[in-house]
């Protein structure tokens, strides 16, 4: 699935195992998320935020084979504050053996809107300085 | 014999001096350049359409992109130029269904005010740092191609590699005087203790005019960047 060549099987679980379903894209993911009552997810910014967002309990599993390792910084650091559980491929068994959802801190959306003022006003300033010189040009 | 070689020596040291003047003259340009960048005047005249250049990265660059572009006063910032690297298949259909949408809710829209362009990527997931530097260059001169179609007054990027040619282009147009622009870096949220290394090459040789990061430790290790909280 998605680039790697693992691929699950699928079960209905009617027999008692557990019901295995997949998809490599769902336009439809919100959905999937909203109806969870645990989301185990890679560590990419969007997956968590997205999560976060909708209130789930989170576990995120870092891919280290990015450039800088760079999901690790963001999972520990929501891991500290409490917001999320963070596992790596090897510990993440122990992890959900071990996990307190309840213990989780809820997360309050940012805010993009300041940022957004930020550049709107620092543009303007570039308009003015270009018009200027082009009426000095 | 004497004469020849007098000739030779003055024409020698008049090219040198030439070649020396002409460095000068863009050493100061540049300074000029990064020294204007990212100064905010007195507000006089009315809001135009600024051409906008988006760079988009794959996954959550384009998830926290988005989440920027939501607030963003889309009649200001227009037209909207996305890029994305060719082999990113969901950023600019992410991109398509935010137009789409926005366009839906507002009421006598004419004409197009997005275009979705691909790039050549500068590196890959996993791509060794050697073969990087081929590619980045390749890149670069894509890069150089679109950006003389575009000529942006705005460029918003948020860390993937994609955007550093296109921002090194964008200041180099400023440099020659082709088009004027604000470049906007904002440091993706996934960033809390360390800088990606676009957001460090941007922030180092102050190519970007606002650098904004998400974290704390960030703004007190890099004292130009505004420190903005997260986003997401």
């Amino acid at each position: 699935m998605g680039r790697g060549s693992y691929l699950p099987t699928k079960s209905s679980g009617d027999d008692g195992s557990l019901a295995v379903d997949y998809f490599t894209f769902s336009s439809s993911i919100a959905d999937h998320l909203r109806s969870a009552s645990l989301v185990i997810s890679h560590a990419g910014s969007g997956s968590i935020f997205e999560t976060l967002q909708l209130g789930k309990p989170l576990i995120v599993v870092v891919n280290e084979d990015l450039m800088d390792n760079h999901q690790s910084e963001l999972a520990e650091e929501l891991a500290e504050r409490r917001h999320l559980y963070c596992a790596r491929p090897p510990t993440l068994c122990q992890t959900i053996a071990g996990m307190d959802l309840k213990s989780l801190v809820p997360y309050s959306s940012g805010d993009a809107t300041p940022v957004a003022k930020l550049i709107n006003s620092s543009s303007h300033a570039m308009m003015l300085m270009s018009m200027e010189g082009i009426a000095m040009g | 014999m004497e004469k020849n070689t007098s000739r030779f020596f003055s024409n020698f040291s008049l090219g040198i001096t030439c070649l020396i003047a002409f460095i000068t003259l863009i050493l100061l340009r540049v300074v000029y350049v990064i020294y204007r960048s990212g100064k905010p005047l007195n507000r006089r005249s009315p809001p135009q359409a600024i051409a906008t250049l988006i760079v988009l990265g794959s996954g959550g660059h384009t998830a926290e992109m988005i989440n920027l572009l939501l607030v963003l006063q889309k009649d200001r910032f227009t037209p909207r130029f996305y890029i994305a690297a060719a082999t990113d298949n969901m950023s600019l259909q992410k991109a398509r269904v935010l137009e789409t949408s926005r366009a839906d809710s507002q009421s006598g829209v004419e004409g197009i005010s997005a275009e979705f362009m691909q790039i050549y990527r500068s590196r890959e997931v996993g791509q060794s740092y050697v073969t990087s530097v081929w590619t980045t260059l390749v890149a670069t001169v894509h890069a150089l191609w679109l950006m003389i179609k575009i000529r942006p007054q705005v460029v918003l990027c948020n860390g993937p590699g994609t955007c550093f040619p296109l921002c090194v282009i964008a200041f180099i147009f400023k440099v020659v005087g082709i088009r004027w622009s604000s470049i906007f870096y904002v440091e993706s949220i996934a960033r809390v203790k360390r800088l990606s290394l676009s957001g460090l090459l941007l922030y180092k040789l102050q190519i970007a005019d606002q650098f904004f990061v998400q974290w704390p430790e960030l703004q007190r290790k890099y004292p130009r960047a505004h420190y903005v909280g997260c986003l997401m």
